[in-house]
């Protein structure tokens, strides 16, 4: 596993979000693919929803994955962490590769804690503030008497500690539908994830809520690999560096958002973007 | 049917004239049979207590805590201390087995086993609900009791018997075999209703946990199953309820001693299972002793099931408050 | 793997299979039942049990006859009080009083009914019946039992009421039917089979009580002579049969509960069945 540009060690130091990854000097080279999929073909029972997706997600960047309601890019994304293997009758054909290394061939659980996911509707456990930060770390037994510590740090880097630090012990459902997002980030981000999913994680937010968390992905994505599936064209014009464009389980086409947006090479991704369609 | 003319007129009624008729004569008939549940449970509070007036006054409330119960003509006195024991301690016993069996059961039922597979299962364990309690007691003399006799209640005088809850020659009946006979008994019915529990926990809980790293078991145990704490503790209360009242198997198996044992080898005896020996030949004093116990079995069993009602209800408003 | 993660591996496939094993639990005990019965039963199951009446402890060719026709007396006329009962009052609760404070009253009622111990039902029919009565009869037990099936039977035709959806009830209504109307030949018919499954199972329940007819129809070694007489039933015949010291007349106990046991779960599967191309079960 070659080591990573941000701070952390897997086990024992909490990160610093103070440190600056971008001034390293393998920042400034071609970023390398942080994840990579090859040939993906995925199924649910007999019914074929990813054809053929390759892909690759950049080490220190945001990719979104955008395309109409039903195209495939969330199916995707969960095949990631690999959760879609909760599902029965599921079956993935291909290779999704983590620092080269395939995803299928490592330990379930350790695949999860390096690759985290935010989900659609924030889901925190009916325990306490602190308690929702501080289970991941417990679990994979991460936490080495700096319990408080870590709950601090994943809070700022979710850009939620201000905001909470007085009623870390308060039930996680007294915050707003927008602290309890950014509390989910933080509870993801408190396993040092290599790479964050988020599947449309604003969808139930309102617009304030919505921009403050994608600020937070400009910070986020110095520290971690970002995945972002968003209904929202705007969304990924705003906060990612690369997008892809899925329809009926396909990749039609993933290059630089700005050309994707400005300049796309296919006739269906201008259609999308158009407001044809979707 | 109306004729043109009539479609004229004014459509506004009140509500008496809405119910004219034919609705008003189902209203009457549907409510008169409501009100007579509510006659009918309360006349048998009322009956119960009626009958239990002579013990009660003779008696009054130290009739709770007595240990004693003596029918001779020359004696007649009653206490209930033996009985609430005998009642509580079985109860006790069943849940202790048939809750981790049972939410063990309904954890592979709602979460790992394959759709069709859980359907099979959930739908034999409610079969096994509806077996009438005279055949399990039926099953439990014959196989259970001698089971316990000869191996069950000898190896655990060995064992366990320092701590003085298994001693003492074992007969086969007792405590503990009604314990196991009732843990049986309310087994199927823990599991429905925990899979119901369960099976509400919203699937994002079980993912969010899982995304986390935790292992199946790790998600299920920490995060799933407190979710569905109340509606489990319901369960178990429900199950309490109706162990408590249990007679046929109980009666069958519990041995019939009035005294209070410490050891849950010995013989002893539930309310349900006093009231249906005793009660056919029981004299006047006697009788209305037993209808007092029957009172406080009715008490005992009402407060359960409105806690489990309470717990039912507090997962619902909490499951609402969440979303 | 690390040496945690192996430990987590672990306990992640016991507890797993040990969850599994429980669930088949199920599986064992229902099999076991039923295989003792038959094992045991299926011999002494023969005309001559079925239409004799009990002879004496030694005497072989006795019967059950009087306890099967006791049980099927004792339950249809259960069932004739029971169920209109039951049925009016779930129509009430789901139809007439849906959302009032005096259904919610009737309804937590009808749960307290249903809790109470089926051995205090039989001392209130005893004193009610049998002892203004001065004898014990299959009237009484009739009554124990339609108190017994009253709750039931609310509580489940409500629940299939209720589920009869919104839409139904007001394309009734928008045709001009009266509500009684609506109810009789659109929403209780749409709910029937729910409703009938219900029934059924009740039924099926109240025929494997024993407890509350210790003190009302009691037993009688010869035929019934009516409602008014004490009658055998078969759950309390196995009662006596298993609790006596005689081994042919515990074999009889074994044939008796193979019966009982085989109807029960007849109309179970049977009710189950019929109603799973439709919707859920009743709660029980």
């Amino acid at each position: 596993m070659s080591p990573s540009p941000k701070l952390q060690s897997t086990e024992t130091s909490i990160p610093n979000p103070m440190a600056s990854p971008t001034t390293t000097p393998a920042a400034s080279a071609a970023p390398k693919a942080k994840m990579l999929a090859e040939h993906v073909n995925f199924f649910y029972g007999s019914f074929q929803a990813l054809h053929d997706i390759n892909i690759e997600f950049r080490e220190n960047q945001v990719t979104a994955l955008i395309g109409p309601s039903g195209c495939g890019k969330s199916t995707f994304l969960r095949n990631l962490n690999r959760i879609n293997e909760t599902l029965r009758g599921t079956r993935l054909e291909g290779k999704i590769l983590l620092d080269g290394a395939d995803i299928m061939a490592e330990d379930v659980t350790t695949i999860r804690r390096r690759v985290g996911m935010v989900f659609q509707r924030p889901n925190p456990f009916p325990k306490s503030i602190f308690e929702n930060i501080i289970y991941g770390p417990k679990i994979n037994g991460m936490v080495k008497g700096n319990a408080a510590e870590i709950v601090e740090a994943s809070l700022r880097r979710a850009a939620l500690w201000d905001e909470v630090k007085d009623k870390l012990h308060e039930s996680a459902y007294a915050l707003s539908g927008g602290q309890q997002q950014r509390l989910c980030i933080a509870r993801g981000l408190a396993v040092n994830p290599d790479v964050l999913l988020l599947d449309e994680p604003c969808s139930a937010l309102d617009p304030i809520a919505t921009a403050k968390i994608e600020d937070l992905l400009f910070t986020l994505k110095e520290q971690c690999t970002i995945v972002i599936v968003t209904h929202s064209m705007q969304q990924a014009a705003r906060v990612a560096d690369q997008t892809g464009f899925f329809l009926l389980g396909k990749l039609i086409e993933f290059d630089k958002t700005d050309v994707i947006f400005k300049n796309p090479a296919k006739r269906e991704t201008e259609d999308y973007i158009t407001g044809r369609f979707g | 049917m109306a004729s043109p003319a009539a479609v004229i007129q004014p459509r506004t009624k009140s509500i008496s004239q809405r119910l004219r008729g034919g609705d008003m004569a189902a209203y009457l008939l549907t409510i008169f049979f409501s009100i007579l549940i509510l006659l009918v449970t309360v006349y048998i509070v009322y009956e119960l207590w009626n009958y239990s007036l002579p013990t009660i006054k003779k008696f009054g409330l130290g009739f709770i805590g007595a240990q004693v119960w003596d029918p001779n003509p020359d004696k007649n006195l009653y206490g209930a201390l033996p009985f609430i024991y005998g009642t509580l301690i079985t109860s006790v016993v069943a849940l202790l087995i048939s809750v981790p069996l049972g939410v063990g059961a309904a954890i592979y039922l709602s979460e790992l086993a394959a759709a069709k597979l859980s359907n099979t299962l959930t739908f034999l364990v409610e079969l096994l609900a509806a077996v009438p309690s005279v055949i399990y007691g039926l099953l439990a003399i014959f196989t259970l009791i001698p089971l316990m006799r000869d191996y069950i209640g000898p190896f655990l005088e060995k064992t366990l018997g320092w701590t003085g809850l298994f001693v003492g020659p074992s007969y086969g009946t007792g405590y503990l075999t009604a314990g196991i006979v009732l843990a049986i008994m309310t087994f199927p019915f823990i599991i429905s209703v925990s899979r119901e529990a369960l099976m509400a926990v919203p699937r994002e809980q079980r993912e969010a946990a899982l995304a986390l790293g935790a292992t199946q078991w790790e998600s299920t145990y920490q995060i799933v199953l407190p979710y569905a704490k109340l509606g489990i503790i319901g369960a178990v209360f429900l199950g309490l309820a109706r162990a408590l009242g249990e007679t046929m198997a109980v009666t069958m198996v519990i041995g019939n001693d009035t005294h209070l044992t410490k050891s849950l080898l010995s013989q002893g005896y539930t309310i349900a299972a006093l009231v249906a020996n005793e009660f056919n030949e029981a004299g006047d004093l006697q009788g209305s002793a037993l209808v007092e116990l029957c009172l406080v079995l009715f008490v005992m069993t009402m407060l359960i099931n409105a806690g489990a009602r309470l717990m039912i209800t507090l997962t619902t408003s909490k499951g609402s408050a969440r979303a | 793997m690390t040496a945690r993660n192996i430990r987590r591996t672990v306990v992640n496939n016991v507890m797993l299979s040990l969850t599994g094993v429980f669930a088949f639990l199920t599986v064992t005990i229902l099999v076991l039942i039923l295989g003792y019965l038959v094992y045991n039963g299926v011999t002494s199951l023969n005309l001559a049990f079925f239409t004799k009446l009990p002879l004496g402890p030694g005497q072989a060719g006795g019967g059950i006859a009087n306890a099967i026709v006791g049980s099927v007396m004792v339950v249809a006329f259960a069932s004739l009080f029971g169920i209109p009962i039951g049925f009016l009052s779930g129509v009430y609760l789901a139809e007439f009083g849906a959302g009032t404070k005096f259904a919610y009253v009737v309804r937590y009622t009808a749960d307290l009914l249903n809790g109470v111990p089926s051995i205090v039902i039989g001392i209130f029919a005893w004193t009610v019946v049998v002892k203004p009565m001065h004898h014990y009869s299959a009237l009484a037990g009739s009554i124990a039992l339609s108190l017994m099936l009253i709750p039931i039977t609310a509580r489940s035709t409500e629940q299939f009421l209720l589920e009869v959806p919104r839409a139904m009830r007001e394309g009734a209504l928008a045709l001009g039917a009266s509500k009684w109307k609506s109810i009789a030949t659109v929403i209780v018919p749409a709910a029937r089979k729910g409703i009938l499954t219900g029934m059924i199972l009740g039924v099926a329940r109240i025929s494997g009580e024993s407890a509350p007819l210790l003190f009302t129809a009691l037993g009688n070694q010869y035929w019934c002579r009516g409602l008014m007489d004490q009658t055998s039933t078969l759950p309390v015949m196995i009662y006596k049969l298993a609790t006596s010291p005689y081994d042919d007349w515990h074999q009889q106990a074994w044939a008796a509960g193979l019966i009982l046991l085989g109807l029960v779960l007849i109309a179970n599967i049977t009710a189950r069945v019929f109603l799973t191309r439709g919707a859920s079960a009743p709660k029980s």
